[in-house]
């Protein structure tokens, strides 16, 4: 099955989700500027983020926190990390 | 003379520069008669060494991001765009004069020039993926021991409450989803990141969307990308649709936040948002 490709401007959520707030963005307060104009405090980021962002992406559409899971997955690295955590902290309140 | 332009302007006719974007070149351009506000206001460029702002004329209005106004502006940027690499701006930029434009991109020269050398060549796509939840738990049910093994209890049982176990299964539902929802979102990404320059994860909008993202990628390998979704979306056909966007200004991936300050002798005239 293809997926259809769409051009940019054809859904207006799809635009407003960009040019809402995104690209170069000019302080809210002043839309319109005037002759004289002292430039500027300007901050300047170009996001060229690694691709691993997806690591984040995917705790955020977690439903759970990754703690409370069961560890159905042995061998997975952070709930290993978490048990040990946990028990350190048990080991701490008994003390 | 640079305030001229300002003082013949009279208050209820006043005129306007709309700004769309910023691009390299020293010709002058334009673009064609669809500037923002309906009017048919020519589109075209404001120099300053060898770099340029996108822009037409207006009355001096704030104005509300409509579905007629944000299409203005989106359908600017991607004529501009078949041509050039843009810097986008944001929605409902103006200015007085030309010579604020000027001073625009006077003020932030090194900036936009870095920022336009790293996006050269690039355009941006979105990818959006929903999932079919109902299908999805159908499928986890039956690959899901727990799962089946726990509902036929739930069934079975004619006496006594089965709270309890309808929890465990709804949190065993739950968390069996979110890993799967994962594993998906991690398979789309292992397939597209090598053709990708980068991408970004925006927050997924309403319960059935569990991937929002854009994807900075070359144009010559445009096709390439194309293919890869196309891959996906098969791989997964059923399960998930994937709705593909694009090619568009990299919107996700340039964030120039201006602060601009009153110079000296400004008047009170500045048209300041109400939201």
């Amino acid at each position: 099955m293809a997926v259809e490709r769409a051009p940019g401007g054809t859904s207006l959520i799809d635009v407003l989700d960009r040019v809402l707030d995104k690209g170069i963005v000019i302080d809210a307060w002043v839309r319109i500027s005037l002759v004289g104009i002292d430039l500027i405090t300007i901050e300047a980021r170009v996001v060229v983020a690694s691709i691993d962002t997806y690591l984040k992406y995917a705790e955020a559409v977690g439903l759970t926190p990754a703690v409370s899971r069961p560890a159905l997955t042995p061998g997975a690295a952070e709930p290993l990390e978490d048990e040990t955590r946990r028990r350190v902290s048990v080991e701490v309140e008994r003390g | 003379m640079i305030a001229e332009t300002e003082q013949v302007a009279t208050e209820t006719a006043q005129e306007g520069k709309y700004v769309y974007c910023i691009i390299e070149t020293g010709e002058p351009r334009s673009f064609g008669p669809m500037g923002i506000g309906g009017r048919g206001d020519e589109v075209y460029t404001v120099h300053h060494r060898g770099l340029a702002a996108v822009v037409s004329n207006t009355p001096l209005m704030v104005y509300d991001p409509t579905r007629e106004n944000v299409f203005a502006h989106e359908q600017v940027n991607e004529t501009v765009m078949r041509e050039f690499t843009v810097l986008p701006m944001a929605f409902g930029a103006l200015f007085r004069t030309e010579d604020d434009i000027i001073e625009l991109i006077r003020g932030t020269y090194d900036a936009l020039r870095d920022v336009l050398a790293k996006m050269e060549g690039k355009v941006e796509f979105g990818l959006k993926v929903n999932w079919d939840r109902d299908r999805v738990i159908a499928e986890l049910e039956e690959q899901n021991e727990e799962i089946r093994r726990l509902k036929e209890q739930i069934t079975s049982r004619t006496t006594g409450s089965t709270y309890f176990a309808r929890m465990q299964l709804g949190r065993l539902i739950e968390n069996a989803l979110s890993d799967q929802a994962d594993a998906y979102i991690r398979d789309v990404y292992s397939v597209l990141r090598d053709t990708a320059v980068a991408s970004r994860a925006n927050k997924p909008i309403g319960d059935k969307m569990i991937m929002n993202a854009a994807f900075l990628i070359e144009r010559d390998r445009e096709a390439e990308f194309d293919s890869k979704v196309n891959e996906l979306a098969a791989k997964y056909d059923g399960k998930c649709a994937f709705k593909y966007t694009g090619p568009w200004p990299p919107y996700n991936f340039v964030h120039i936040r201006l602060k601009l300050e009153r110079g000296e002798g400004a008047g009170a005239e500045a048209i300041t948002s109400t939201r």
